[in-house]
């Protein structure tokens, strides 16, 4: 109970922190918010061109690529909104860079503060608004019926995405506990990787492949399937499980994998840091 | 020239500084990219899409060479990463001009990716029947006016982030998302709706990867569009020398 009034305290701090950037600097505010807004506009506008010059793309109708794209920036937001700020979800760099020492000096436990620290309400919600806004436009033209289950299934799948960035993320991002240098950008690639091909509808492909970008490499349930099955293109079967059985394996891996890489970073540490305050 | 080779030396040396799961990273990432906008391409002629009157192979072989072509298409310097890490303070202290360096620096940049990217992507796409031969003379020329103006337009986003206190983040952002889908890098013009690849390639980050692309695989007019190059050619360089020589007070390095 008390790690959860702590968790949550440190969430009404860092959400209080990322308000008085944005009122106390509102020029610095207003860029960043405007460049990365349309930079994530213009991410999916390409998928969008595509789908309006050809009536649809991969078996889906233009709407139906609305929404997957919509989902896919609500689910991405949202995850960037929890996790953007401070290299959280970039743990590579934090790990990379030996900033993990910072963490452990600090008088919360690490989990928590990995849990909290990324959190910006404010300054990182356009991606999860764009989203929303683009979702409801696709609901609307596809006279989708939006029902109570329906929501907390949507909820769901958006959380399935989270966890499966951050699990990804984590899972891979572990390895600059042992090659700091080499590996300190992993988790950036990871996230572009997921980015890039997340917003892409995956049919034709043939069954291996959709196997591998399923599982393994999981872009498939970042927002198609997801899609599809909000869609109602799937009905039911084990495909409804599947991003959640994904994000939990996931989840344990990334665990697992991190666990063991600090009890090695406690042996070893990493000092990167030059006198001019710059890395080499 | 001895200084412009001891530079690009020194980069060549650095693009390893980051190690092989880097290096494999970022070629997964590039084949990803590609192989989606294949499959693209694909699923569009199996849905019998009407692709304006160019062939399928014609979009393969764009989607290629724009994949091979990346670092020549798209010119980064480490100007904006330098305003940011500080390393533009040392450039003033060596003997040579800002930019000799800069441009040793990213023409040095190219030998790897072309090496050990293009070059095999290039050969397997020829193995896999891809024709990759420019359909036009004038797709050397225009590459290199595009070499040109990315290198104008590198440096007007270097200025902007002087202006802009240097937030590199908002800046790379912005510049980014912007040249992905204006450039024609990423979809080829002739596949937009509503006719506005006809107004893009004739801006000016449409002369940047949009033209060479077009030219090389027959899906523009090659002589609009190496005029078009040369008029933003021509309007650009002086701009940007302008903004360089006004930034150059505003400049504040420091290094975090």
């Amino acid at each position: 109970m008390d790690n959860l009034k702590g968790l949550f305290s440190l969430y009404g701090l860092y959400g209080k922190m990322d308000l008085r950037w944005a009122i106390q600097d509102p020029g610095t505010f207003a860029m960043v918010v405007a460049s990365e807004t349309i930079g994530n506009i213009a991410s999916i506008l390409g998928v969008m061109l595509l789908a309006l010059r050809f009536g649809g793309v991969g078996g889906l109708t233009t709407d139906e690529i609305l929404f997957m794209l919509g989902f896919f920036q609500m689910a991405d937001g949202l995850t960037f909104m929890l996790f953007g700020s401070l290299n959280v979800m970039h743990i590579s760099r934090r790990v990379g860079r030996g900033q993990l020492d910072h963490m452990l000096i600090q008088p919360r436990p690490l989990w928590m503060q990995l849990m909290a620290e990324g959190f910006m309400p404010v300054s990182g919600s356009y991606g999860l608004l764009t989203g929303i806004i683009l979702t409801c436009i696709a609901c609307a033209r596809l006279q989708l019926t939006v029902s109570i289950p329906w929501l907390f299934l949507l909820l769901i799948y958006i959380l399935c995405h989270a966890a499966l960035s951050v699990g990804q993320m984590y899972l891979y991002g572990a390895a600059a506990f042992y090659r700091p240098v080499a590996c300190e950008e992993i988790s950036s690639v990871i996230c572009d990787l997921n980015t890039q091909l997340g917003k892409f509808p995956l049919a034709g492909l043939p069954p291996w492949m959709t196997m591998i970008l399923t599982t393994l490499l999981p872009v498939g349930l970042a927002a198609y399937i997801p899609s599809l099955i909000l869609l109602h293109k799937f009905q039911k079967g084990p495909i409804l499980a599947l991003p959640l059985a994904v994000a939990a394996a996931f989840l344990i891996a990334a665990s697992y994998a991190f666990r063991k890489g600090l009890h090695y970073y406690a042996k070893v540490s990493c000092n990167r840091y030059k006198d001019m305050g710059f890395r080499n | 020239m001895k200084a412009y080779f001891a530079t690009a030396r020194l980069c060549v040396l650095e693009k390893s500084y980051f190690g092989l799961a880097n290096v494999i990273g970022q070629y997964l990432l590039k084949a990803a990219g590609v192989g989606a906008l294949l499959l693209i391409w694909r699923s569009l002629a199996a849905q019998g899409a009407d692709l304006g009157g160019f062939t399928l192979e014609q979009f393969y072989s764009y989607t290629l060479l724009s994949a091979m072509l990346a670092p020549l298409l798209d010119i980064h310097t480490p100007a904006t990463g330098w305003l940011h890490d500080g390393t533009m303070l040392s450039l003033y202290l060596r003997p040579s001009s800002l930019f000799s360096q800069l441009s040793a620096y990213t023409v040095a940049g190219w030998v790897i990716p072309l090496l050990t990217l293009s070059l095999p992507l290039g050969v397997t796409a020829s193995l896999c029947g891809v024709n990759l031969t420019p359909q036009s003379p004038w797709f050397f020329p225009s590459l290199l006016m595009t070499i040109s103006l990315g290198f104008a337009v590198d440096f007007l986003f270097a200025c902007l982030m002087i202006r802009l206190r240097n937030l590199e983040w908002p800046v790379r952002c912005l510049r980014d998302s912007l040249t992905a889908i204006f450039s024609g890098s990423l979809i080829p013009f002739a596949a937009l709706p509503w006719n506005i690849g006809r107004v893009l390639e004739l801006s000016p980050l449409g002369a940047l990867a949009g033209a060479p692309l077009a030219i090389c695989t027959g899906l523009g007019d090659a002589r609009e569009l190496v005029v078009a190059q040369l008029v933003w050619n021509a309007v650009l360089w002086p701009l940007t020398l302008l903004c360089l020589r006004h930034s150059r007070e505003r400049m504040v390095s420091f290094g975090g």
